[in-house]
């Protein structure tokens, strides 16, 4: 396997800070008493079996979960120190800082250039500067150069990795500081998942990146730090296994249940 | 009986159950067109009706119906689209909500000629209308609001998840997801809802025929009385004016509620396509 080459420094900042995260849909506990800190600028896997809450935790970082009727959190997660669970925090706000990518590229029914569009016009950004925003988003998501001729034309004519590019695109033209993935690429050919992989690498400079995924190899090629879930016993809580270094989980994991993961014995 | 005999003729009935729907149709259609294709023309259309056996066009008729479906599809479209918003992405799905939609789909499927007794009632004799395209219009609207705002809401609940999820996930607040995210994408299905609840009100008679009047008139203000292409239609068959003018006007009239019908599927079609 391969590893990403300039590792993070150890005194680097965290971004987010979860301190003992549980987390209810309705009477069932998903997740109990998590406790991690994501650094910033730096790329962060979630792996582990299905239905082991790493989805439904990664959707607690932008409070998406409220979406969802009958869930509710306990515990801290921290964005810049700051609890975002407070009282007074607008999601709505939360959510501009914080962007999401989901597992089914889901461009909007219009033009590439109005998909790109759409998150600065919800904030009233005026429509002079509209042009220079979408094509720097297009530009920094790897799709200019094979979109740039055909802006006018319905997001949903492209392909599958193309999409998924433009849901980049349109998450980067509203600037966040941290992109949640949630299995980006599970729907995609392998080209395609090539450049996302490959584009994660080039916006890590700039922003956090929490990315979800079954394939390990990804996680392996794309993370500087994995966290390891587990729900042991079938509807019950799932637990944060190991939080590391990529490198120490795939070569060196501390738990035995990690090593077991890894290596394929289960999940 | 083997099992080819029970196949040979169980196809044998659904060919003769598919050929009666077929001819059924096919029978009403061309006994129609055959009937009153003679009468088609530029100046049956464009010009008005002449003495007392009704020759000449039909023309103030094809406006009075065009104007009062009009006005009613300008009633009904807000009303419904906004009452299908609400029923749809912010009531709390539960009894009331429920009973809404229940009251909404007995609505539809009350008989026109009460809702037309109705609309006599409120509109022309109580609210001091008179008979008038607003009156009539405005009955019309009971008919066409819950065709329209049910199909709406199913338009409306049919949008995926992940593109509303997709438009949280840009900091959209609820009402931007909806107006921005939701509706246009529902919009395709909507407005095809409109043009079915539409067609359905161009040929709708029992309504009209209580609260628009009889007066062959060029209506121009909404206050103005007229005589839709259907009762024109009713009083030349029914009291033997003019058979020939009533089989063009229903030709014409099938023509137009055939139009509706096309004019949503190519909208549908149209905006299916990427």
């Amino acid at each position: 396997m391969s590893y990403r080459a300039t590792p993070v420094a150890d005194d680097a900042p965290e971004k987010i800070t979860v301190k003992g995260l549980d987390f209810f849909y309705g009477d069932f506990h998903a997740l109990t008493d998590i406790s991690v800190g994501i650094k910033e600028k730096a790329v962060t896997a979630f792996i582990g079996p299905s239905g082991c809450g790493k989805s439904t935790f990664l959707r607690c970082f932008n409070r998406m979960n409220d979406l969802i009727p009958g869930t509710r959190a306990e515990g801290t997660i921290t964005l810049d120190g700051q609890d975002i669970y407070a009282t007074g925090v607008d999601p709505v706000d939360l959510r501009r800082r914080i962007g999401m990518i989901f597992q089914q590229p889901n461009p909007f029914p219009m033009s590439i250039y109005d998909n790109v569009a759409f998150g600065p016009r919800l904030q009233g950004i005026k429509k002079t500067e509209l042009d220079e925003i979408v094509q720097t988003s297009l530009e920094r998501a790897n799709l200019w150069k094979e979109t740039k001729d055909i802006l006018g034309r319905n997001g949903l004519a492209l392909s599958g990795g193309q999409q998924q590019r433009l849901c980049i695109a349109r998450v980067l033209a509203v600037e966040p500081e941290v992109m949640l993935m949630d299995e980006p690429c599970s729907a995609i050919d392998p080209t395609s998942v090539q450049k996302i992989e490959d584009l994660m690498d080039e916006l890590k400079d700039r922003i956090t990146i929490i990315i979800v995924t079954h394939n390990m190899q990804q996680a392996a090629r794309v993370s500087d730090f994995t966290a390891f879930f587990l729900q042991e016993v079938a509807g019950e809580a799932a637990v944060l296994v190991e939080y590391d270094r990529t490198p120490n989980i795939f070569t060196s994991p501390k738990d035995r249940r990690t090593e077991d993961y890894i290596t394929g014995r289960f999940g | 009986m083997n099992k080819n005999t029970a196949n040979a003729i169980a196809l044998t009935l659904l060919w003769i159950s598919a050929i009666v729907t077929v001819a059924v149709l096919g029978t009403v259609i061309i006994y129609v067109f055959v009937n009153g294709i003679a009468q088609l023309s530029p100046e049956f259309i464009f010009t008005w009706p002449e003495g007392v056996a009704a020759e000449g066009g039909i023309w103030p008729t094809i406006v009075s119906t065009l104007y009062v479906t009009a006005l009613a599809m300008i009633i009904v479209t807000p009303i419904a689209i906004l009452a299908a918003v609400y029923l749809a992405e912010y009531a709390v799905q539960g009894r009331l909500v429920s009973t809404i939609r229940f009251a909404a789909d007995s609505l539809a499927s009350v008989p026109s000629i009460v809702m037309g007794l109705f609309g006599l009632a409120l509109f022309v004799e109580a609210a001091g209308i008179g008979f008038s395209m607003l009156s009539a219009a405005l009955a019309l609207s009971f008919l066409m609001l819950p065709i329209v705002m049910r199909t709406t809401e199913e338009a409306i609940r049919s949008v995926p998840k992940y593109i509303r999820w997709g438009s949280y996930g840009l900091g959209a607040t609820k009402w931007q997801v909806v107006s921005r995210s939701v509706l246009p994408a529902s919009m395709p299905r909507i407005v095809t809802g409109i043009i079915l609840a539409t067609g359905r009100a161009v040929g709708e008679t029992a309504v009209v025929i209580y609260t628009m009047g009889q007066a062959i008139n060029l209506p121009i203000t909404p206050f103005d009385s007229g005589r839709p292409m259907t009762v024109h239609l009713y009083l030349l068959a029914m009291e033997g004016i003019n058979l020939p003018a009533a089989y063009g006007t229903a030709l014409l009239l099938m023509i137009m509620i055939l139009a509706f019908n096309l004019g949503a599927r190519y909208f549908l079609r149209r905006n299916r396509k990427v």
